[in-house]
């Protein structure tokens, strides 16, 4: 890792997952994501610690500390507190600044965000009171069905075609889906079918701000395979494609961490 | 607690006493002289309605896109026009907002449906609880939307009279304004027949006069609002509907708008602005206010540096004056004003570019950095618009913050969840977009 003479640090608190991003000399030297507990204080430093571990520095290095995501309040080491909005935007720009639509698929919440060539936040839409087209009716649909979140990527690419669910809500998809399941519908099938009623319903939330490419997917649920390839369907486009060695799930912190790094330059 | 030696039921003491409540804490403040012109009128206007009440005067309703000048003129001027939505607009802003929601809840368990906008939930609610007077007679106009009609047949479900809809077509050129002019015509044969008073035109000419008097003063307070930073406290400019509604032709209504232009002109002189700090943005109104917490426009000011320097309520026209050579051109005149001018009527109704082109023109006027649609639930006729609305701003670079709640059910959203929008699009959109 080298000596890290000062470091800049973004913690991202969200309701599933914690992230956390290291920063230095202007690139990212290291992350971490971790599972948040009921304490987003403790959470937020947990995170942290574990992050300025991997880049093998400690927390005397720390020039600036910008906390983001719903707990962003409580993380109360933090110089200051940004909203996911803005950090979400800085952290896809910084890694594509081709990028002017970022839609942003967490385990509670979607977000929708349009920039512009400088990464200025121009519009955005959430959808952070209805569990239907984030992670959470993911995790819920798999426990219905006995199943990883891995086995429904899975078990995506071996489907034939894909059922029709036509529930948005997470309540009643549940009640449609055992009922097709009794109907001996092929497991892939059904599972095709939810990750197309998924990318519905965040279709519907990015279409509200505009769909002008780059268009990015991040967040937890970027890293199903059947989710992105049912959303690019559904939009009919193509997605920009961020540097491999970036976790999507930890855009938001990165972008915490860029604004923080500014901040602590000036 | 006794009204002018009346014991009245909680909900109007509930009003009377918040609306004197902020008239003595706030008489001394000169920043709040506008805010204290208005407090006075709703006082008298409280007075005036439990007096003429009180003394079995006829009451005769009006819907909220209506203008009383007709009924004012009828034979020796007793009649009292009576906006139908008043009570639930004065318990709103001054008075205890629990009563505003028991009577929503009220009315929804007697069978009124759920979506019906809640104005017309609280007017149908008060008369259920028996407290609005009852009528003589009750005049609606179909604008701005269908709850009217609603309201309209709650009253004559719970009144038993019959009520005069004066419709009025999508389109406004001239042969619609005839159109509208002549069921005028009809509308005074009624209430003629109703409360058995006939219609002073020498009367109704003096009081269109006045009307012009008080247009002509609000057009000019409009003119001061648009200074920079904007001089005036945000709220103020969400009871210009009201101003019209309520007080078109009446000496209280001039005075009232010669109030508020007086006050913009002084603070402008004196170099005084609606916020206490920076002026950060500007931002254009367009659409219900939040009239369950009127304290919100107050920690828009002191929080995010935002103004409101005019809105929806408050955007008036030159069509509002009245040309009163004639009784026909009285009534041609009446009639433009309910179909061009009334705020909402105006807008929400026949093509969407009346609303889209007034708001990028008010937006331009007035100098603002953005646009505000705050989605009232019983305004669906409004949110059919949100998709055209939001493509003709992103073409005009024009940033738009749109929610949903309700103008008077605070249940609905939060004031909460409506600070973090409000801060999410300043902090995330504004600022960031200002600064570059």
């Amino acid at each position: 890792m080298g000596d890290l003479a000062r470091v800049a640090v973004g913690i991202d608190v969200g309701s599933t997952t914690s992230k956390a991003v290291v920063v230095a000399g202007g690139r990212m030297v290291s992350s971490f994501i971790g599972a948040s507990t009921t304490s987003p204080t403790k959470t937020a430093r947990i995170v942290f610690q574990e992050a300025l571990e991997r880049a093998s520095t400690n927390g005397n290095s720390v020039d600036y500390i910008v906390g983001t995501g719903y707990g962003r309040a409580k993380v109360d080491f933090a110089n200051e507190n940004i909203s996911e909005i803005s950090c979400h935007a800085r952290g896809a720009h910084f890694l594509l600044p081709s990028v002017r639509t970022i839609i942003d698929i967490g385990g509670q919440d979607t977000k929708a965000i349009s920039i512009d060539k400088n990464g200025i936040v121009v519009e955005f839409a959430m959808n952070d009171k209805c569990a239907a087209g984030t992670g959470r009716f993911l995790d819920f649909m798999a426990r219905t069905m006995n199943l990883e979140i891995k086995d429904m990527v899975r078990l995506d690419s071996e489907a034939e075609s894909a059922a029709l669910i036509s529930s948005m809500c997470s309540v009643f998809a549940e009640s449609e889906v055992i009922n097709l399941i009794n109907e001996e519908v092929p497991l892939p099938s059904i599972i095709r079918g939810l990750h197309r009623s998924v990318a519905g319903r965040i279709s519907t939330l990015a279409r509200r701000v505009g769909l002008t490419k780059e268009i990015v997917v991040t967040g937890g649920v970027a890293k199903n395979r059947g989710v992105i390839d049912a959303l690019k369907a559904v939009l009919r486009c193509d997605f920009g494609v961020l540097p491999e060695e970036y976790d999507p799930q930890i855009v938001g912190a990165l972008g915490a961490a860029v604004i923080a790094y500014e901040k602590r330059e000036r | 607690m006794a009204i002018l030696g009346q014991e009245v039921p909680k909900e109007f003491d509930d009003i009377y006493a918040g609306i004197t409540g902020l008239l003595e804490r706030n008489k001394e403040n000169p920043d709040t002289r506008a805010l204290n012109a208005w407090l006075t009128v709703c006082k008298g206007l409280v007075e005036g309605l439990l007096q003429a009440a009180g003394a079995g005067a006829p009451m005769m309703y009006a819907n909220l896109g209506n203008t009383p000048e007709l009924i004012m003129a009828l034979g020796d001027g007793k009649v009292v026009p009576l906006g139908f939505e008043a009570l639930g607009g004065l318990q709103g802003w001054f008075g205890n907002n629990q009563h505003n929601m028991d009577v929503i809840d009220l009315v929804e368990a007697s069978g009124l449906a759920a979506d019906v906008c809640s104005a017309d939930k609280l007017a149908l609610g008060y008369m259920l609880k028996k407290l609005t007077p009852p009528p003589v007679g009750a005049v609606f106009v179909n604008t701005p939307c269908d709850n009217q009609m609603v309201a309209a047949g709650g009253v004559k479900a719970l009144t038993g009279v019959e009520t005069f809809i004066v419709d009025i077509p999508y389109n406004t050129g001239d042969r619609e304004i005839r159109f509208v002019a002549g069921q005028l015509k009809d509308q005074i044969k009624y209430m003629e027949r109703m409360t058995g008073k006939k219609l002073d035109w020498d009367r109704l000419k003096a009081i269109c006069e006045e009307s012009n008097r008080m247009v002509e003063l609000l057009l000019e307070w409009s003119e001061w609002r648009k200074k920079t930073p904007c001089p005036q406290m945000s709220k103020i400019v969400t009871f210009g509907f009201i101003i019209l509604n309520t007080l078109s032709g009446t000496s209280a209504g001039t005075w009232l708008a010669s109030e508020l232009l007086e006050d913009a002109k002084e603070r402008v002189q004196a170099g005084k602005k609606a916020v206490p700090g920076e002026e950060k943005v500007r931002a254009v109104w367009f659409h219900d206010p939040i009239w369950w917490n009127l304290p919100f426009y107050d920690w828009m000011e002191e929080e995010l540096g935002m103004v409101v320097p005019m809105d929806l309520f408050g955007y008036l026209t030159s069509e509002a004056y009245i040309d009163t050579s004639s009784s026909a051109t009285i009534l041609y005149s009446l009639a433009r004003k309910l179909s061009r001018v009334m705020p909402m009527s105006r807008q929400f109704k026949g093509a969407a570019e009346v609303y889209i082109d007034d708001l990028i023109s008010v937006v331009h006027e007035f100098r603002a950095d953005c646009a505000i649609f705050a989605g009232h639930l019983g305004c669906k006729h409004a949110w059919g618009l949100i998709g055209l609305l939001k493509e003709a701003l992103r073409e005009a670079d024009i940033p738009l913050l749109s929610f949903a709640y309700d103008m008077f059910d605070p249940r609905v959203t939060s004031e909460e969840t409506l600070k973090e929008e409000f801060r999410r699009f300043t902090n995330d959109i504004m600022l960031p977009r200002k600064s570059r």
